[in-house]
């Protein structure tokens, strides 16, 4: 072949090459590729078994539960369940939908219900068992209607099918292929089936043109996993993601001045706590716990280090979530004076105070619990901060190895009120805080069979009173709010359980 | 020579067994993996009650011999994150870690060869200066500068290159370049200095005096006496890029074995630890083993007994 023809050749291959990407390019344009970045990876296909955040917002697409939460106001709608009824206080029935298949055809029945949730129920190696543990049985009444039976009064039936960790499985194809085998290939009955799990990397869902709720909005949706917050956000100024989430403060300003990008400021249940010891000094004295409580400047913490993201609070009850009691909720009680004035009169002897505090865990939560250090110091009392990363902070928190004081921003995926005062009881404070009261303890059994709605929701401000305000075990001081990136293309609306249901999120 | 290889092979087996017992001991006493499956408002009860239900309130020697003897049969066991067995984590993320290495090594050694034969031909010139400053620059940046950078540079302010992921040839070519810099810094000098050295000799001196091109001289007679060095220095960093590109595989979102061994770590889920690291462990052996049969063939004068 002559010079002349071989350098032909290879332009004119050049060519051909380079309008190859155009043609895949115009291909994959038409298609509608919805591209979500969160910190993390999930975990498992298996609903019941992961308790995370990142893991519930990939699977609330994929599969679903019997009810749901309602994007506008948290409020319950029916699902997997056409319709449902207390019976008595430990029965409640649901019907079922009859035009639920799985992503393999199989139609969803009762017996799909009975096996999920009897499994989680009873198998104790489950992340989601120590909640689940309550159902008794599952009786199947018909291939359409089913009855839950718990083990005595359970007034939040709703809450718990409803939350992170309840859709239900495809128990004929687990029966018939293994565990194992579903973990590989998993079906779910939700508007999105799996296409691919590239672990640490992206899972993608496909449409599944099936799906009883109509034709789902998006082609596909890749749920991409970036640990750095730096690339996230690379990544949604370069337009290959669309929404990224734990936007770091600093990042807020380039991602709304860039055009195509802002920052939409969500709810959250998460709310920032000074948890303290009870059976420590100078803790222990309530005085002392009190003074810390006026002396954080939540206001200031708030304009400053968390760009106006929070509100203010003294319960650890977040708004949405049932039983809270809003009379602690958006107040200021900073009062550096009475703080000082409580620590006098409390004989605290200047004793050194550990504030264990966590880092890369909440938003600015190392940074807030330094400033919260010095807002105590200022006040009179002897802190020394500890910021340690998460793993080694959840080791020391949850055996209680700190000498006075922890920071944790709580969370509720539950919302009910009675999920979080859970943790006052004396069986949970051993060895946190060492928190003690029979009296408590005596009110949350109480409210926790009490299926009156009003009187529990009285019960459940009782015990927010007892706990945040008459003996201070803990001061809650800011709701936190959830910052996503989102490209400007996009109507989306953030949903106060941090879960993304891709179907209604559309373009403009 | 064939013995000396089977010696070292029937090393691997006491190596890996202590190399078990270390991580068993370390992953024990860096805390409790249950405090981190379940959210902090479980509750007490609901964590003793999961420690119990996966044998994690057992004693420490018979975790350890349960887990020994799993090993023995060849179970490394179920991750607790994923629930899934540990090796076929390990060994999904091998292939992922294997290109990323064997590209960021290829260019590291070409880019080294090349430069630090350059300087070192060129020596006391502006040439030599350039690259040995190049070479510093390239030790003293960080890793996580660089790779941010190439990100800004070329993925975002120029979107020539995807910001991260893997998948097609071009997600692989930032991370590579990433670890190439920093690699390449460490092999340039190494083979500046050794090409200096050689050049000395007075076989160089009589290949010249013979007349020999200067190119000839170079890379038939001197460079393959610097190759020694190289050998060891490709058998050094393949561990390190295979399990320690760590922050390399974060920022890029690169699903690699460092980046599945620190998610071990921070989730205290020993079984994955465990797998990760011995797979480390096996491939830096069989590195070793391999750079030893390498210098045998390049230097006829070493050999093992």
């Amino acid at each position: 072949m002559t010079k002349k023809k071989l350098v032909a050749c290879l332009t004119a291959m050049l060519l051909v090459l380079s309008c190859l990407p155009a043609l895949g390019a115009t291909a994959e344009s038409e298609r509608k590729v919805l591209t979500i970045a969160q910190g993390g990876d999930i975990s498992t296909f298996d609903m019941q078994n992961h308790n995370n955040g990142v893991t519930g917002a990939v699977l609330c697409n994929f599969s679903h539960g019997l009810v749901e939460r309602a994007d506008a106001d948290n409020s319950w709608v029916c699902v997997l369940a056409e319709s449902y009824q207390m019976i008595d206080d430990s029965t409640w029935e649901f019907k079922l939908r009859h035009d639920v298949t799985w992503h393999n055809g199989d139609p969803f029945t009762a017996a799909d219900v009975k096996w999920t949730y009897e499994r989680v129920a009873q198998d104790d190696q489950l992340k989601e068992n120590h909640i689940f543990k309550i159902i008794k049985e599952v009786q199947i009444i018909d291939d359409y209607t089913v009855r839950f039976i718990t083990d005595g009064p359970y007034p939040t039936m709703l809450s718990l099918l409803s939350k992170n960790g309840s859709q239900v499985m495809p128990s004929k194809y687990i029966q018939e292929n293994g565990l194992d085998y579903y973990l590989e290939h998993p079906i779910g009955c939700g508007p999105y089936k799996f296409k691919e799990w590239v672990k640490d990397s992206v899972v993608v869902l496909e449409r599944y043109d099936d799906y009883f709720g109509g034709t789902p909005y998006w082609d596909e949706v890749r749920f991409r996993s970036i640990p750095e917050a730096s690339t996230r956000v690379a990544e949604l100024l370069s337009g290959d993601v669309d929404i990224i989430t734990n936007v770091p403060t600093n990042e807020w300003d380039r991602i709304d001045q860039n055009e195509g990008t802002e920052i939409v400021l969500g709810n959250g249940t998460r709310v920032f706590n000074v948890i303290m010891k009870w059976n420590t000094s100078p803790t222990q004295n309530q005085k002392v716990r009190e003074a810390v409580a006026y002396a954080i400047d939540a206001k200031s913490i708030i304009a400053s280090v968390l760009k106006n993201a929070g509100t203010p609070c003294y319960t650890r009850i977040a708004p949405g979530v049932f039983g809270q009691d809003t009379s602690l909720y958006d107040i200021d009680k900073y009062d550096a004076q009475k703080a000082k004035e409580l620590i006098a009169e409390s004989g605290y002897n200047g004793e050194e105070i550990e504030l264990l505090v966590p880092s890369g865990r909440y938003l600015m939560d190392s940074e807030v619990g330094k400033i919260v250090a010095a807002m105590l110091q200022q006040v009179g009392l002897n802190v020394r901060v500890n910021v340690l990363e998460w793993s080694a902070y959840i080791n020391k928190f949850n055996v209680g190895d700190f000498n006075g004081m922890a920071l944790i921003a709580y969370g509720d995926d539950f919302f009910d009120a009675s999920y979080g005062m859970n943790e006052y009881r004396t069986e949970n404070c051993t060895p946190i805080s060492c928190y003690s009261s029979e009296a408590y303890d005596a009110l949350y059994l109480e409210a926790l069979n009490n299926m009156d709605p009003v009187s529990r929701a009285a019960q459940l401000i009782q015990m927010q009173q007892m706990i945040f305000v008459d003996e201070c075990v803990q001061a809650p001081f800011i709701h936190l709010k959830v910052p996503y990136g989102i490209n400007s293309r996009l109507n989306f609306t953030s949903r106060i359980d941090e879960m993304f249901y891709v179907n209604r999120i559309t373009l403009k | 020579m064939g013995n000396y290889l089977l010696k070292r092979m029937l090393q691997i087996i006491p190596v890996l067994l202590i190399l078990t017992f270390i991580i068993f001991c370390l992953v024990y006493v860096a805390g409790d993996p249950v405090a981190l499956m379940l959210p902090p408002e479980a509750g007490e009860t609901a964590k003793a009650a999961l420690r119990k239900a996966l044998g994690l309130d057992k004693p420490f020697a018979e975790q350890y011999l349960i887990y020994l003897g799993n090993l023995l049969r060849g179970n490394f066991g179920t991750s607790y994150v994923y629930n899934q067995d540990a090796l076929s984590l390990v060994l999904e993320r091998i292939p992922y870690s294997i290109e990323l290495a064997m590209v960021s090594l290829c260019c590291s050694v070409v880019l080294g060869i090349v430069l630090g034969v350059a300087a070192a031909h060129f020596r006391n010139t502006p040439l030599d200066l350039f690259v040995n400053g190049l070479a510093a620059l390239g030790q003293a940046l960080p890793g996580f500068w660089v790779a941010i950078m190439l990100i800004l540079l070329f993925a975002v302010q120029i979107p020539l290159l995807p910001v991260s992921g893997a998948g097609t040839w071009k997600h692989l070519v930032l991370p590579s370049a990433t670890l190439t810099i920093l690699t390449s810094s460490k092999i340039i000098p190494l083979i500046r200095s050794n090409m200096i050295e050689v050049m000395q000799q007075d076989y160089i001196r009589t290949a010249r005096s013979k007349g020999l091109r200067s190119s000839v001289v170079v890379f038939k007679h001197a460079f393959k006496n610097t190759l020694v060095p190289v050998i060891t220095i490709i058998a050094m960093q393949l561990p390190t890029l295979l399990g320690g590109a760590l922050i390399t595989e974060t920022i890029f979102a690169w699903p690699g074995l460092g980046m599945l061994i620190y998610r071990g770590v921070a989730n205290l889920d020993m079984t994955v630890v465990q797998a990760g690291v011995m797979a480390v462990a096996v491939i830096t052996i069989m590195a070793n083993l391999v750079s030893d049969i390498a210098y045998c063939l390049i230097d006829p004068t070493i050999k093992y007994q």
